[in-house]
């Protein structure tokens, strides 16, 4: 999981001042840190440094226009980089490059997070197969967990399927209980994905918050028993998004670019290319979205009673129970090492109560 | 003699109520249109002038309110004196979560915790008729229960600090000033120093 993360970490994290510091530590859990008021958005992309903002009008979305005289010498530049890195794609070359942090300036940085997170073959031969692939799949899904119940009542003429299928029917299997459940999903993402980095007017484009529904919805359809929708994940996602629209933008304007570039950076594929690069993330941050117990030893331990109380630290008598998870257990565990870093500030912290969940 | 004391205040509610909005209007006065929403808890400070004697630090803690991360809201209310539960007059659902939010509090923490119930967006139901709660059943519920009620508006400002203001009176009336001073719970009584220390602790960098 490292190389991934640390990729992914170094490639993306420009908005943490203190990158090398961030790499050490495992991405953040999104629930417990309480984020400072000072820095409103702390997951926006900082546009500056990738592009100059392109805060036109709210509904477009179109490429912001360059000075022309600029954009021959950036276009020979692209391609022959893009052949370059990925005509005989160096693994390791790369993975040092970005630990480096020399791969800041990349144009196809979110090329390389396909890579890293094995969304993407290293070779690049087999890009053009695996991304027909990816991208059937996807549509699949989508398809497969759209739901109209009118049409399930039409189909099924027998009557076991009629008395299921109505809209009060309180069945459990009724295609109508369904349907209802995924409204109630689709308005609670709604509402997040509304309120997405409200300072970039890509955001605000109805077609991108549809996108971006589609794409969590399904995700959490797709992934129901392991990691359903939670409020966060639509920050995660925005990032991807963004990321592929910016860069799609200048790819899409230079005129010199290979049959493989142009494929990738298909704008009709934005969704389905997010959703495969999110899904993959989101994987890797399973943990952190888990609000059950899966470590078995812990399980045991808690049940067998010996080492029970020892389990949470920091519950105290008359404490309202706050159930023990993985992310929880973790932390308890970091905070546990750092008597033997810091024994000071251990000690300071215990002093105060102030519990790692805190700050996380 | 001014006597300074504080106390720590959670905000509580279903997502999109406008917890964020009601802090932001009352520690810095401002509004913003489309807010982000809060992942994990946001932290907050705003002094209180009550009277000539008193001043009284709100240590304002302002939660997410996705279903989801209900679980998590027990270390943001623990030792708190008061909380502010917000819901919206525009949604007759998020009145119920209000309601579950006050049962919760109120069994976990007691009586003695000030609650305030801020029915939010209130400028919605004058300029645009989009009212789903009738604010005079809330009121008697909220006489019931001794909760302080008010309906606010966080983008024209309307009782926001009023009900800040009546929340942090009682919590005042309460307790002698000067226990205020003391540990309550979880939360530090004085700001931890991060000098000397490797420290990653965020929460005294986002003290203002």
């Amino acid at each position: 999981m490292s190389s991934i993360e640390v990729s992914l970490v170094a490639s993306n994290h420009k908005k943490k001042s203190d990158a090398e510091n961030s790499t050490l530590r495992p991405q953040r859990p999104p629930p417990p840190p309480p984020p400072s008021q000072s820095q409103p958005s702390a997951i926006s992309i900082d546009q500056t440094t990738i592009y100059p903002p392109s805060e036109t009008s709210s509904s477009s979305i179109d490429p912001p226009h360059e000075p022309t005289d600029n954009t021959n010498k950036n276009q020979t530049y692209l391609l022959h980089e893009f052949q370059r890195l990925f005509d005989n794609f160096d693994y390791e070359l790369v993975r040092e490059e970005i630990l480096n942090r020399q791969m800041i300036e990349c144009n196809f940085t979110t090329v390389l997070w396909r890579i890293f997170l094995h969304c993407l073959p290293r070779n690049s031969s087999q890009w053009d197969d695996m991304l027909d692939a990816n991208r059937n799949h996807y549509e699949k899904l989508v398809q497969q967990y759209k739901i109209d119940p009118y049409k399930m009542s039409e189909n099924n003429h027998n009557t076991d399927a009629e008395n299921l299928n109505h809209p009060l029917s309180r069945d459990e299997n009724s295609a109508w209980s369904q349907y209802f459940a995924d409204e109630e999903l689709k308005a609670t993402i709604t509402t997040d994905v509304r309120r997405t980095c409200p300072d970039i007017s890509f955001f605000r484009n109805p077609r991108m918050v549809d996108l971006q529904l589609r794409i969590l919805f399904t995700h959490s359809r797709h992934h129901q028993k392991t990691t359903p929708y939670r409020q966060g994940m639509h920050e995660i996602l925005g990032i991807v998004v963004y990321a592929i629209h910016l860069e799609a933008l200048k790819i899409n304007e230079c005129e010199e670019s290979n049959e493989l570039m142009k494929k990738i950076y298909d704008s009709q594929y934005l969704e389905h290319d997010a959703y495969a690069i999110f899904e993959k993330i989101i994987d890797h941050l399973r943990q952190f979205y888990s609000l059950t117990t899966s470590n078995s030893v812990v399980q045991r331990k808690k049940h067998g009673g010996i080492n029970g109380a020892k389990q949470i630290p920091f519950q105290r008598l008359n404490d309202t129970h706050i159930p023990p998870n993985d992310t929880v257990t973790r932390m308890n565990s970091i905070f546990e090492r750092l008597r033997h870093y810091d024994r000071f500030l251990h000690c300071k912290l215990e002093e105060l109560n102030i519990e790692p969940t805190v700050y996380g | 003699m001014s006597r300074p004391g504080h106390f720590k205040m959670v905000l509580l509610g279903e997502s999109a109520v406008g917890k964020s909005s009601l802090a932001l209007r009352f520690a810095k006065g401002q509004y913003q249109d489309h807010a982000e929403s809060t992942i994990g808890a946001a932290f907050l400070t705003h002094t209180l002038q009550i009277d000539a004697d008193t001043t009284l630090k709100v240590e304002l803690w302002d939660t997410a309110g996705q279903e989801r991360y209900h679980s998590l809201a027990p270390m943001y209310y623990r030792g708190a004196q008061a909380a502010l539960v917000v819901y919206d007059i525009t949604n007759a659902d998020s009145l119920s979560q209000a309601k579950k939010w006050v049962k919760e509090l109120r069994t976990a923490n007691g009586i003695d915790m000030i609650i305030g119930l801020a029915g939010n967006k209130a400028d919605l139901a004058t300029t645009v008729n989009k009212r789903k709660v009738d604010a005079r059943e809330v009121a008697e519920y909220a006489d019931d229960n001794q909760l302080i009620f008010m309906e606010t508006s966080a983008k024209r400002g309307d009782n926001v600090s009023e009900i800040f203001m009546n929340v942090a009176r009682q919590v005042a009336m309460k307790q002698p000033t000067n226990t205020l001073n003391k540990p309550q719970g979880a939360f530090p009584p004085t700001k931890p120093k991060p000098k000397g220390n490797s420290s990653c602790c965020s929460s005294s960098d986002s003290k203002s």
